[in-house]
């Protein structure tokens, strides 16, 4: 069987190689993208987070295996690459491997739009250009050698001479095969600087050549994804402790010249190799003794046809996962997994997280269904803790979040799932009513008070509308968001408010919560706790939410009004001794509104009254 | 004849932090001129935005031995020490207030005690100006709001104290470099010579108090410049969030929560650095933060 690389089922094949030099930000870009609505290859095959690259490689295995096989048999690594020539292209034992390639790729990338990285293929292009026989989109990402350098010494603690001349080689392998390739070629501060204009470039740039891409994304997300954590080297002048030549500098100031998008790159024009470079890896290859090895590439190219590396047996993505936190819930735990798994759709996962019950409420699910996962622990977490690890263990596009005492009623999924679907939405949460009283029905809450007390809120619309908060008791988000805001704050180790805290966030980041009045759940209130420890915890959580989302006035009178309940010298030394004043730096710094927008945004008035006291003192 | 010998290489700078000090700041230098030797010796004047012109008298001849520094904004007192820290030259720099009148012969037991070792800050005893007889010899908290309690003489010649007065103490530059000197997160005025005193402990050095080297000291009623009760209350939270463990810290806390003025230090708290300040501290130290507490029986923290 032979792939065909330009079509499937009828449809022309599109698709958008993003290129560049290892530590440029080609990851970043490749999400963006992702974001934007370009399928990636089939996610089995994504390589997952790894040092260095804390939010994704995004790159194929099966692909990147095979890149470093062409490398290896000829005598080169990733970071010790061949002379820029293109004779290997013509010899008979590469022409052997275009199929296994091209039915490779096709296996891995098994839709009709997608998207490659892997920044081996600036040394490979030609062959991958031959295997697949048609023209993809170009996306080159451009980065200053010293920032390179300075990412690769504290990755891989390259010297930096190694690095500015991997950049140098690496660029040489790729701008010569570009020739009349449509190429759009960015440095990575205008991505950093400006994501959403750049995605606006890139987006009418991958239109023009027959992309479909997601005209609904949301421009927070995707300008959180490309937050300053990710500028791993901020800095351009950097005491790197070498310099360019002055052909790396030429190539550099000439690369700068092609910046922007062309219908068909032309090369000409770039200044040659800098000949030490060229005694660099020669250098290497006789240090490291690199051969060539062809055992190992005929290994990867002889597997069986169609998909070389995808595990078939792994069983697809379920459409949702519900994650049922519980402790000491004793046989309502039971019944509230029975009823989910009967509500949801057949091929949804129920991960029950057991905080550490004694009561062994657990165990009778443990063996139900291979659709329902317990998670024991023996060391309580936390409400925040549970429901984090319970999403981390999840595989569905969307998470449920539940707690152990509820009771869904019919048809409550498919009105929530269609409500999560939609891009600037964050969370969307169902009409609550009390276990045994259908009829009253409670619809989202909203803040009631300075010191942030809540009431529930009554209907206002039949269908979904955005509220200030929703409870954690039945919470739905996707996946990709919860991953993207951290799912709920490992800080809230007490009780209470981690589900305000979330929804602030998402408020905050531009994202919304949603009612949806036709999902109906019950619940079994109960009552706060009373006892004195818990009532601590009950304050820490309450003094985190405050301390991390407040700005300085309202902060101010917030602390007012708490200051004199019992119990809130100990929980502010604690809050004052986690992390919660960093944590509330990065939150001003990752969201797009304040707390008063927020405030305002739903005609709360809790903070208009501002006093501020100061009193001269004298010893 | 040893003290002789140690004398002739007596390597000091003294700065002299002054705002709207008056005529106190000539009196201050001028004891430091009279009973310093002009060889190896410095006064380093740094003026934090004086209104006054208190200032003026240092451009007099007699004082040419005097360097002025003036600050490129209101720093507080910890940023104005800190850059007249790094301007000294010496092997001991001498911290001091501007309404200090040193007695004869404060110099060398001072610089004998700094230089030893283990010995990370030293302090004279402190007598006040106007009442003769009350002197102080480091001092201690004996209540949670932290505020300073004047020891009594506790032994001869150099022995360690909890914390000294930053009206007037001294160092070897080595540990002002390693310490980076007082913290400039505390506001204005307020908690610096504690936190200091607390860091160099931790550090692994010891707080002497020379029992035997004197300087009198104007303890006044009233500030000349404004003090903001809200700033005071900031940097004590902020020193307790640095050193303290979340007990100690909560009595703190207790205390402080009564006054009007608690939430808006402690908003300007959640804004400032001092997690971060918290943590590089926890870093460098080489003894726990409940180590002083017990070293010194300091029961209201315990």
């Amino acid at each position: 069987m032979t792939a065909d690389a330009q079509t499937i089922h009828g449809t022309p094949r599109v698709g958008v190689f993003v290129l560049g030099m290892h530590r440029s930000g080609t990851s970043m870009t490749t999400r963006l993208l992702n974001m934007l609505g370009v399928p990636l290859c089939h996610p089995s095959d994504l390589l997952g987070r790894v040092r260095g690259n804390e939010k994704g490689l995004w790159e194929s295995g099966t692909l990147v295996r095979f890149n470093d096989a062409l490398l290896r048999e000829r005598k080169a690594t990733w970071w010790c690459p061949p002379r820029p020539n293109n004779e290997w292209i013509r010899l008979p034992l590469t022409a052997d491997r275009l199929e296994p390639a091209r039915n490779a790729f096709c296996a891995v990338h098994p839709s009709s739009q997608w998207l490659w990285k892997d920044p081996r293929t600036c040394l490979t292009l030609p062959f991958w250009l031959r295997a697949l026989n048609f023209s993809p989109v170009m996306v080159v990402v451009t980065r200053h050698p010293f920032e390179i350098a300075a990412s690769l010494r504290e990755r891989d603690r390259f010297h930096p001479a190694l690095s500015v001349a991997l950049w140098e080689r690496y660029m040489h392998h790729l701008l010569p095969n570009l020739a009349g390739m449509p190429t759009l070629l960015t440095p990575y501060e205008r991505i950093l600087s400006d994501t959403p204009d750049w995605c606006d470039t890139v987006s009418q740039f991958l239109g023009a050549h027959g992309l479909e891409l997601n005209e609904r994304t949301q421009r927070g997300a995707l300008r959180h994804f490309a937050d300053t954590s990710l500028r791993h080297h901020q800095f351009t002048q950097i005491d790197i402790g070498v310099q360019l030549s002055p052909q790396q500098l030429a190539l550099f100031d000439w690369l700068n010249t092609r910046i922007g998008i062309s219908s068909a790159f032309d090369p000409s024009g770039c200044p040659h190799e800098t000949p030490a470079t060229d005694r660099i890896f020669t250098q290497i290859q006789h240090r490291y003794r690199l051969r060539a090895s062809t055992s190992d590439a005929a290994r990867i190219f002889a597997t069986p046809k169609g998909s070389p590396e995808i595990n078939r047996k792994r069983p697809v993505r379920p459409p949702a996962t519900a994650v049922v936190i519980s402790r000491n819930e004793g046989p309502m735990l039971r019944r509230t997994v029975r009823r989910l798994f009967a509500t949801l759709p057949s091929k949804a996962e129920i991960i029950v997280v057991d905080d550490a019950s004694t009561d062994s409420s657990y165990r009778p699910l443990q063996k139900q269904h291979e659709r329902i996962r317990v998670i024991h622990l023996t060391r309580r977490i936390g409400i925040a803790g549970a429901r984090n690890l319970g999403a981390h263990e999840s595989r569905g596009d969307i998470i449920v979040w539940s707690d152990a005492h509820i009771n869904p009623r019919q048809g409550w999924f498919a009105p929530l799932a269609t409500a999560v679907a939609a891009p600037d939405v964050g969370a969307v949460g169902p009409a609550l009513s009390p276990f045994f009283r259908p009829k009253v029905r409670v619809y989202g809450l909203a803040f009631a008070d300075e010191a942030l007390n809540v009431h529930w809120l009554p209907r206002q619309a039949h269908t979904p509308y955005p509220v200030p908060l929703l409870p954690g008791c039945f919470l739905a988000m996707r996946r990709e968001v919860a991953h993207i805001v951290g799912g709920f704050d490992h800080g809230m180790i007490g009780y209470g408010a981690e589900d305000l805290e979330m929804c602030l966030r998402l408020w905050k980041r531009g994202l919304e919560c949603l009612i949806v009045p036709r999902a109906v759940v019950a619940h079994r209130f109960r009552a706060h706790p009373k006892a004195a420890l818990e009532w601590e915890l009950f304050m820490l959580n309450l003094l985190r939410l405050g301390t991390l989302h407040l700005g300085r006035e309202n902060l101010t009178r917030f602390l007012e009004v708490l200051r004199s309940h019992d119990k809130f010298d100990r929980a502010f030394a604690r809050v004052t001794a986690s992390d919660a004043f960093l944590r509330r730096s990065a939150l001003t710094r990752e969201s797009r509104f304040d707390d008063d927008w927020f405030f305002q945004r739903f005609e709360h008035n809790l903070f208009s009254v501002r006093q501020h006291t100061t009193n001269a003192i004298s010893d | 004849m040893r003290a002789k010998k140690l004398t002739a290489q007596l390597s000091l700078s003294v700065v002299v932090v002054t705002h709207n000090e008056g005529d106190w700041l000539r009196k201050t230098v001028e004891t430091f001129l009279s009973t310093l030797p002009a060889h190896g010796c410095e006064v380093i004047v740094v003026d934090d935005q004086s209104s006054d012109g208190s200032t003026a008298f240092l451009s007099l001849p007699e004082f040419a031995r005097a360097q002025l520094i003036v600050t490129p904004q209101r720093l507080g007192i910890s940023g104005a020490r800190n850059l007249g820290g790094r301007a000294a030259r010496a092997e001991v720099i001498v911290f001091s207030d501007a309404h200090v009148i040193a007695h004869a012969g404060w110099a060398e037991p001072l610089y004998n005690a700094a230089k030893l070792d283990f010995v990370g800050e030293v302090a004279p005893t402190v007598h006040s100006m106007h009442e003769p007889g009350i002197c102080g010899w480091g001092f201690t908290w004996n209540a949670p709001s932290l505020k300073m309690h004047w020891l009594k003489r506790r032994g001869k010649g150099a022995y360690p104290v909890p914390f000294l007065c930053g009206c007037f103490v001294a160092m070897r530059r080595e540990i002002f470099e390693r310490t980076g000197g007082f913290d400039e997160g505390l506001i204005r005025w307020g908690s610096e010579d504690a936190e200091f005193s607390f860091r160099v402990w931790r550090m692994g050095y010891e707080c002497h108090v020379v029992s035997t080297s004197a300087v009198s000291h104007l303890f006044r009623k009233k500030f000349p410049y404004e003090v903001k009760w809200e700033g005071v209350v900031h940097n004590t939270l902020r020193l307790a969030t640095i050193h303290f463990g979340s007990r100690a810290l909560a009595r703190v806390v207790d205390h402080y929560r009564k006054f009007a003025a608690f939430p808006a230090a402690a908003a300007t708290l959640a804004d400032s650095n001092v997690w971060q300040r918290r943590e590089l501290i926890q870093r460098e130290s080489r003894l726990a933060d409940s180590w002083l507490i017990d070293r010194f029986e300091i029961d209201v923290l315990r």
